[in-house]
């Protein structure tokens, strides 16, 4: 009696473990998005075209944004020092967020194009957080 | 001179804990009382050291010594005087200085308390306490100094970061640091009774005070947290799943599942081996959420550099915190197992561990998504990041399984007779309204089935949370022959741990619904002339004009926008862009910040962004948002502070009356 209750116990947690995994399962095979620098997004373009992707880079002096339509373009840069102008194109379709000027970091998540213009979703100025780097 | 002396006391800290460390074990193992008086003294003069060093940090930063690095990098001289003593917090070294200020007060409490119950854990508990203080006294003392010297002095500050120039500021790091040092109390206690000769078998009913203190300025902490992104940060959101707001959910879940299996414990003397687990867990999980938070491990919106040496000395202190526990439990299993047995999972004892195991999985969930890209990148080679789709698919539906263990499990009776059924009648009639309800909501409008069954699962606790208290009362009003709506009150309020549960169990519930209301906010970004209005939902916006005003530090532009709704003008709002310059260097790029407009009542809010402007006004951009129920969540808040608060409340007093 006290084993067939305890293997009822055991089934029981059984169950609920099972359930658990399942949705871990679930919840992985619908949203993973791969993390790139631009760099491995210009490198590799044609692997990732069409994949959902999130991608971290700094903010170069290319900034367009069109107020009528709400409409940002933008391109984004390796590193905040990088002037070789190998910069991933980006439209995002909402507004400008706070301190969007470049040499910041951003990042973004949404789909390469087959044109090579990253279709962005979300986009997020890193915040400059608390521990931010003392002044020089 | 004096932050010359501040660092002085870190480094006597680091030496006189040592000390304690060391005469706390030569005591313990000789039986020597007179060392272990001694090795209070130290815990007490580390007490004062590190009051001594925050006292005078908070003195440099409200005086502006520009000469002292900390004082430069977050703090000038128009900075107002509440946000000059919130720079203490407000950067690595001096949140580290708050942290180790906390644990040591916390110590001597612990050292000096007079509780004739614990006093053969103590030592023990205050040797683990030592160890902890050392660690963070080393950490000030020789590798971020805060009172570290500038080689020039300078004119002036560069002044804190205007997002943390909010109430946010003064609370949330606070509330949350005391959650996360405050658990450090059980642990030592769980570590305590473990180091015994025989284990202590009534452990978790002395550390019931601080862990009820640490959970629930550490749930104050994390929604507040959530309140001060929603408001400050103008992302109209108050969780994003990001790693550095899940790293003060895993000692909030497993501290969760600590409370209630260490309520079992009390009163069934199971779980016990479970309770020290978790213990350990909740301790662990503090600190290992403070190195996730400053390492740099894992990308964050919230970003911080990474010091590799800090981020090796956490790690190794953290695996002697972890492991160290851990393995003196594995060796110690035998004598750690229950006396109590949990033999039925359709019991009281069987609904608290499957909370247990839900907390737990939850738990495990959200640290595999925060860790996915170190995880992945070390297994795949892929850097591969989780969004929120992943967060809300696994924990929605752990979320209502625990609301419905939550409203079922305050309906099992702790004693029941053989043959007695586990729910009384009324209990399957509110299983029934409840499902009624969420078929109600979701065919009559709430299309969505996660926050029908949030909101079906909140009615189903705060129904039966009533109907317990209910049966209280019929029991009652037997004895006493009181009736009616008095006899209610008095069965809610006789027992005050069980009536702060109520309020706290309350209070979930109500978060609940405001959870359940984010998949039906709208979201609207619109460019508009001068004059011009639209619509949002329900609302009618009319943009009047555009301004700029000068307050003390910074400059501001700001909206003026007539609202109305459904026809029906209901004010006027006002959002605002500011900027922040840097004094430091009046070349660099003011710092921008949107000062959000904010306008709701139970059932929506209404969200205005001022998102920027093109020739002088006459055309500007808003992003307006229709935010649903949030305002639940806060409600919440509230009352799961009175909950906790009066969890807390000795009972002592009640009797008194």
């Amino acid at each position: 009696m006290a084993i067939s209750r305890k293997g009822k116990v055991i089934l029981g947690l059984g169950v609920v473990l099972a359930a658990i995994l399942f949705l871990l399962y679930f919840g992985f095979s619908n949203s993973t998005a791969y993390y790139k620098t631009v760099a491995e997004v210009l490198a590799e373009s044609e692997d990732l075209t069409n994949q959902f992707l999130r991608v971290s880079g700094y903010l170069v002096d290319e900034i367009h944004w069109d107020a009528e339509n709400v409409v940002l373009k933008f391109s984004l840069a390796t590193s905040p020092d990088d002037t070789s102008g190998n910069y991933l194109p980006v439209v995002y379709h909402g507004i400008k967020p706070n301190n969007f000027e470049p040499g910041n970091e951003a990042i973004i998540e949404g789909v390469l194009d087959d044109n090579g213009v990253f279709k962005a979703d979300k986009l997020m100025v890193k915040c400059p957080s608390k521990y931010e780097e003392n002044a020089e | 001179m004096l932050a010359e002396l501040g660092h002085l006391a870190l480094v006597s800290g680091f030496l006189v804990s040592i000390y304690a460390l060391v005469t706390y074990i030569v005591g313990i193992v000789g039986k020597n009382e007179r060392l272990i008086k001694t090795a209070n003294g130290a815990v007490a003069v580390t007490a004062l050291l590190s009051t001594v060093a925050s006292a005078i940090l908070v003195y440099l930063l409200v005086v502006g010594d520009f000469s002292v690095e900390y004082v430069v990098s977050h703090t000038n001289r128009l900075l107002p005087l509440i946000y000059k003593i919130s720079a203490f917090w407000a950067g690595q070294e001096g949140s580290l200085l708050l942290w180790l200020w906390l644990h040591t007060l916390i110590a001597a409490m612990i050292a000096y308390s007079e509780n004739k119950e614990t006093e053969h854990l103590r030592p023990a508990a205050s040797a683990v306490m030592s160890f902890i203080a050392l660690f963070f006294f080393g950490i000030t003392a020789f590798l971020m100094n805060p009172f570290a010297r500038l080689d020039t002095v300078y004119p002036d500050g560069v002044g804190l970061n205007p997002l943390l120039q909010n109430s946010g500021m003064i609370i949330h790091p606070v509330t949350l640091y005391i959650g996360y040092v405050a658990f450090a109390a059980p642990f030592a206690f769980g570590v305590a009774s473990l180091l015994q000769k025989k284990v202590d078998p009534d452990w978790t009913k002395y550390v019931r005070t601080w862990t009820l203190v640490a959970w629930g300025f550490l749930s104050v902490g994390i929604l507040y947290g959530a309140q001060w992104a929603y408001v400050e940060l103008g992302w109209g959101g108050y969780w994003a799943w990001d790693p550095v707001e899940n790293a003060s959910l895993f000692p909030w879940l497993i501290g969760t599942a600590f409370i209630h299996s260490a309520l079992l414990h009390q009163r069934r003397k199971a779980l016990n081996a479970t309770s020290l687990l978790l213990v350990i867990l909740s301790y662990g999980l503090s600190v290992f959420g403070t190195y996730l938070t400053r390492s740099g491990v894992v990308q964050s919106v919230h970003g911080f550099p990474g010091i590799p040496i800090l981020n090796t000395l956490f790690l190794t202190f953290l695996f002697v915190l972890v492991v160290g526990p851990l393995v003196l439990l594995y060796i110690r299993r035998d004598e750690v197992a229950d006396e109590g047995q949990v033999s039925k999972l359709l019991s009281k004892e069987g609904s608290f561990v499957l909370t247990n195991y839900i907390l737990g999985a939850a738990t495990l969930a959200v640290l595999i998504g925060s860790l996915f890209p170190v995880i992945s990148r070390n297994l795949m080679g892929a850097e591969i990041s989780l969004d929120q789709g992943y967060y809300n698919m696994v924990n929605v539906p752990l979320g209502i399984a625990l609301a419905f263990l939550m409203g079922a499990c305050v309906r099992i009776p702790w004693k029941r007779n053989e043959g007695e059924p586990l729910f009384s009648s009324d209990f399957y009639y509110s299983l029934g309204a409840t499902v009624v309800l969420v078929l109600v909501l979701y065919f009559l409008g709430v299309k969505h089935i996660g926050s029908a069954l949030a909101i079906g699962s909140a009615f189903f606790v705060i129904l039966n949370l009533l109907l317990e208290v209910n049966y209280t009362a019929a029991i009652r009003s037997e004895n006493t022959g009181e009736t009616g709506f008095g006899n209610f009150i008095k069965a809610l309020t006789g027992n005050r741990r069980r009536l702060g549960a109520f309020i706290v169990h309350m209070a979930i519930a109500l978060t609940m619904i405001g959870f359940a209301g984010a998949p039906f906010d709208v979201e609207t970004s619109r460019s508009v002339k001068l004059g011009e209005s639209w619509t949002v939902g329900d609302y009618q916006l009319t943009y009047k004009s555009l301004n700029e005003k000068f307050v003390n530090g910074y400059s501001s532009v700001y909206a003026t926008l007539e609202v109305a709704k459904n026809g029906e003008f209901i004010g006027v709002m006002t959002p605002e862009m500011q900027f922040h310059k840097n004094y430091l260097d009046p070349q660099a790029e003011e710092k921008q910040m949107s000062e959000v407009a904010v306008r709701g009542n139970l059932s929506e809010d209404l969200y205005i962004i001022l998102a920027g402007w093109e020739q002088g006004g006459e055309i500007a951009t808003f992003k307006v948002m229709v935010n649903y129920l949030v305002n639940w969540i806060w409600l919440g808040m509230y009352l799961l502070v009175v909950g906790t608060v009066v969890a807390l409340w000795p009972q002592k007093k009640m009797v008194a009356q």
